[in-house]
């Protein structure tokens, strides 16, 4: 499935339209539950699955992100997280087999706050760090600990940040997502199901993000001028969440 | 390998924890630190510099409330430049809205120093930093000049978090260097509006070069005036530009060097950090005209050194000359005609033996030249008073056939002349004018019709149009050329007829103008299909009664 960019402003639902030979979210529940999976289980694995989805689709939409940036910052946001998740991949890879992945997560963290250039890197560095140490130690996710690292990584970015919802940033993307990922899993749901209503939730936060004013970030300066543009952090977070859809190593990104 | 006690376990465990959360919260303080300075690098607007600024630390240091006081560069008064509230951001259906914590604040809007501020601060709970900028000096001494004052007030009763304290600390000196960065932009911004207003504004041209003799400014008079460089063509040297002096070879293969030769001023004041002034020259424009200017050449210090010319056009002061000059011969032939005329009568009436009869006409005869002679100096004076706007003119009401016919006598009247036909109504509404100097304008226009008026007869018309009386002179001569017809009424603008022989000091219609003019109406040529017609309109005198209209 790729998102496809309309104007400057939109980014297609890609669930609306899932092509035949891939599995859609539903499809892949369907699938998990068939195969007596109640729990997800995220591994090591799965984290470098993700990276590499994350880098595919932020490549793809580098210059959404930059045109973004560029209305509302400094115009290299896109360049910023494509260049800092691909110098991640590349560090990581090839490491110690660890197990641990929250030892993973913290490490992805701090490669991001190294190599992604802006407020971006301090921010989703300190997203994944939070939610490594939430799960310190764990070889495997069950979906109540990914509910537990993605509500750390909401706070810590919240933290770091020293943004609340309404400022006009990732937050505003990302808390909302995690939010329903955590009404998914205590109502039961199976984890993919539940990243589903997650990626749903930050493309409606992303977008709400348009007519709000900037309380955080360069976009602050614009004052007023800052509406009526999506903010490109809440942009990328989307991208994000949407990369963790698809467990497997090759699937659908 | 021993297994460490779990109650040591977890004690290490809390242990790590906590320097974990030390160093991100280390980590917090340089990432807000970062933001900041980025936030700063994007430069811009001073106030909207100042306002982002406070927003970010109100909000990093949780205040209520923060204010920026900003000391105009050489002073140690601080002006207010900004404040922002804090307060909890809610997102409604209209977008984010803020709800103030507390009440607004009233804060100073100057403060006589920084000491003054530091006070302030401390009396009303406020948590305040200088922003001052430091020079070293050398030798030990360090310059410290006040760029501004930065304060954040607590909520209410409390101070700011020790982050928030930090954090000031940390930036005031960034914040110091970036405002006085924006500073010094909006005045070198506002010296480059006024430099750019002065150069455009000047009459005279205005040329700067460097000390390679490029041309690095041009103002607008100096691109008229030489046909030179718009703004983005290649630059030229003084040489392409003004025609300086030629470039002598520097080495023998005769390629141009920009070291020049003689003949260039800008080169002899660059060398010689020295003053040019009233150097009168003619310098080569860009379409090979020669422009004969009067400048002035001045010595531009720096490490680029350079010079600037103030060159003014003499072309506009020479031909003003000339005309004044043929306008004084003009006016000499004029009175020497009449003049000659009663010396010539005058020398008769004495050394001839004449009959009583030809001695009244030698006398009538001196009476018209005097008369002619009296209107030229009138004339000449009503020149002056033009210049110096004194006009002085006497007004009162009357009807226009009042006028031509006390002037009906002198119209047509001398042998020679032919005859004027007056056809001015009686019933024509009243005017307020001044009757000699409308007088003098008939005459004028009716002596014109005489001279270059052809054979026909001359014919003086008057009607009613609408809020005005229109007065006509009409002739059967050889009429005024359309391009002509508003040329005529310049001051010394002389007509093909005068060309052609007759003489004319180029007055007469220009002073025309200026009288009628003064009345509030206009002159002007009508187009006739045979001769030439001159009108003038003279706006009708207001009635004393206004009449009612019963009911209103």
């Amino acid at each position: 499935m790729s998102i496809r960019t309309g104007d400057d402003h939109d980014v297609v639902e890609p669930f609306v339209t899932a092509p035949a030979d891939r599995p859609g979210p539903v499809d892949g529940a369907r699938q998990a539950l068939a195969g007596g999976i109640d729990d997800v289980g995220v591994t090591v694995a799965d984290v470098t699955a993700f990276l590499v989805r994350a880098e595919r689709i932020l490549v793809r939409h580098r210059r959404l992100l930059d045109r973004l940036d560029a209305k509302l910052g400094d115009g290299d946001h896109g360049e910023n997280m494509t260049v800092g998740f691909a110098h991640t991949i590349r560090t990581l890879d090839g490491g110690d087999a660890d197990p641990d992945v929250g030892d993973m997560l913290r490490r992805v963290g701090h490669l991001l706050v190294a190599g992604v250039g802006g407020a971006g890197g301090s921010l989703y560095g300190t997203a994944f760090i939070e939610a490594g140490l939430a799960v310190a130690g764990a070889t495997m996710l069950t979906a109540a600990d990914m509910a537990r690292a993605l509500d750390a990584a909401a706070r810590g970015l919240a933290r770091r940040g020293r943004c609340e919802l309404g400022d006009k940033t990732i937050l505003d993307s990302m808390r909302p997502a995690v939010d329903a990922f955590r009404a998914g899993v205590e109502a039961g749901e199976p984890a993919p199901a539940s990243l589903c209503r997650a990626a749903y939730a930050a493309l409606a936060g992303m977008r709400s993000t348009t007519p709000l004013v900037a309380r955080r970030g360069l976009a602050l300066r614009l004052g007023e001028r800052s509406r009526g543009h999506q903010d490109p952090g809440a942009t990328s977070c989307f991208l994000l969440v949407r990369a963790m859809l698809g467990r497997a190593p090759g699937s659908a990104a | 390998m021993t297994t460490v006690p779990e109650e040591h376990e977890s004690a290490l465990e809390a242990e790590r924890r906590r320097v974990f959360e030390d160093a991100q919260h280390e980590a917090d303080t340089v990432f807000a630190q970062y933001q900041l300075s980025q936030l700063l690098a994007l430069g811009g607007d001073l106030p909207v510099m100042a306002s982002s600024v406070i927003s970010e630390l109100v909000r990093d240091g949780n205040a209520v409330w923060g204010a920026l006081w900003l000391a105009a560069p050489g002073e140690g008064i601080l002006e207010l430049v900004a404040q922002e509230p804090g307060g909890r951001a809610e997102a409604g259906d209209g977008g984010v809205s803020r709800t103030q914590a507390g009440r607004p604040e009233v804060v100073p809007t100057r403060f006589a120093g920084a000491g003054a501020a530091e006070d302030w601060t401390r009396r009303n709970g406020w948590r305040g930093v200088t922003l001052d900028e430091r020079r070293d000096l050398g030798e030990g001494t360090i310059d410290a000049r006040i760029v501004g004052f930065l304060a954040l007030r607590p909520p209410d009763g409390g101070e700011l978090p020790p982050d928030g304290i930090r954090l000031l600390a940390l930036v005031r000196h960034e914040l110091a260097i970036a405002f006085r960065g924006a500073q010094l932009r909006e005045a070198l911004a506002r010296e480059q509006a006024l430099l750019a207003a002065i150069l455009d504004g000047v009459n005279d041209a205005i040329v700067a070069v460097d000390d390679r003799r490029q041309v690095v400014r041009v103002n607008p008079a100096a691109a008229t005036l030489l046909g030179g460089p718009r703004a983005r063509q290649r630059t030229l040297t003084c040489r392409e530009l003004l025609g300086c002096g030629p470039v002598r070879a520097a080495d023998g293969a005769g390629e141009e060097r920009l070291r020049c030769g003689p003949g260039c001023r800008f080169e002899e004041v660059i060398s010689g950090r020295s003053r040019l002034v009233e150097c009168e020259q003619v310098v080569l424009a860009r379409d090979g005209r020669e422009v004969p200017v009067a400048a002035a050449y001045s010595y531009m210090p720096g490490p680029r050194p350079g010079a600037v010319a103030v060159l003014r056009d003499l072309r506009a002061d020479r031909s003003v000359e000339e005309l004044r000059g043929s306008f004084l011969a003009a006016v000499s032939h004029d009175l020497r005609t009449p003049l000659s005329l009663i010396t010539g009568y005058v020398d008769s009436l004495l050394a001839l033996d004449l009959d009583p009869a030809e001695q009244r006409r030698s006398v009538e005869r001196i009476g018209h030249a005097a008369a002619r002679l009296a209107e030229l100096v009138e004339e000449l004076l009503d020149l002056t008073h033009f210049e110096s706007s004194a006009l002085g003119l006497q007004r009162s009401r009357m009807h226009l056939s009042a006028v031509v016919t006390r002037l009906a006598s002198d119209l047509g009247e001398s042998p020679g002349m032919r005859p004027v036909h007056v056809a001015v109504p009686s019933d024509l509404p009243q005017v307020e004018i001044d009757a000699i100097r409308i007088g003098h304008v008939l005459s004028n226009l009716v002596d014109n019709a005489q001279k270059y008026g052809g054979d026909g007869p001359i014919t003086v018309s008057a009607r009613r149009d609408r809020s005005q009386v229109i007065v006509t002179v009409h002739d059967r001569g050889g009429g005024i050329t359309p391009d002509e017809r508003t040329k005529v009424f310049d001051r010394f603008y002389r007509g093909r007829d005068a060309r052609s022989g007759t003489q004319g000091s180029g007055l007469g219609l220009y002073v025309c103008r200026r009288l009628v003019e003064a009345h509030g109406g206009r002159i002007w040529v009508e187009s006739e299909t045979s001769g030439s017609a001159i009108s003038f309109s003279l706006p009708i005198a207001a009635t004393g009664q206004t009449s009612r209209k019963a009911g209103a």
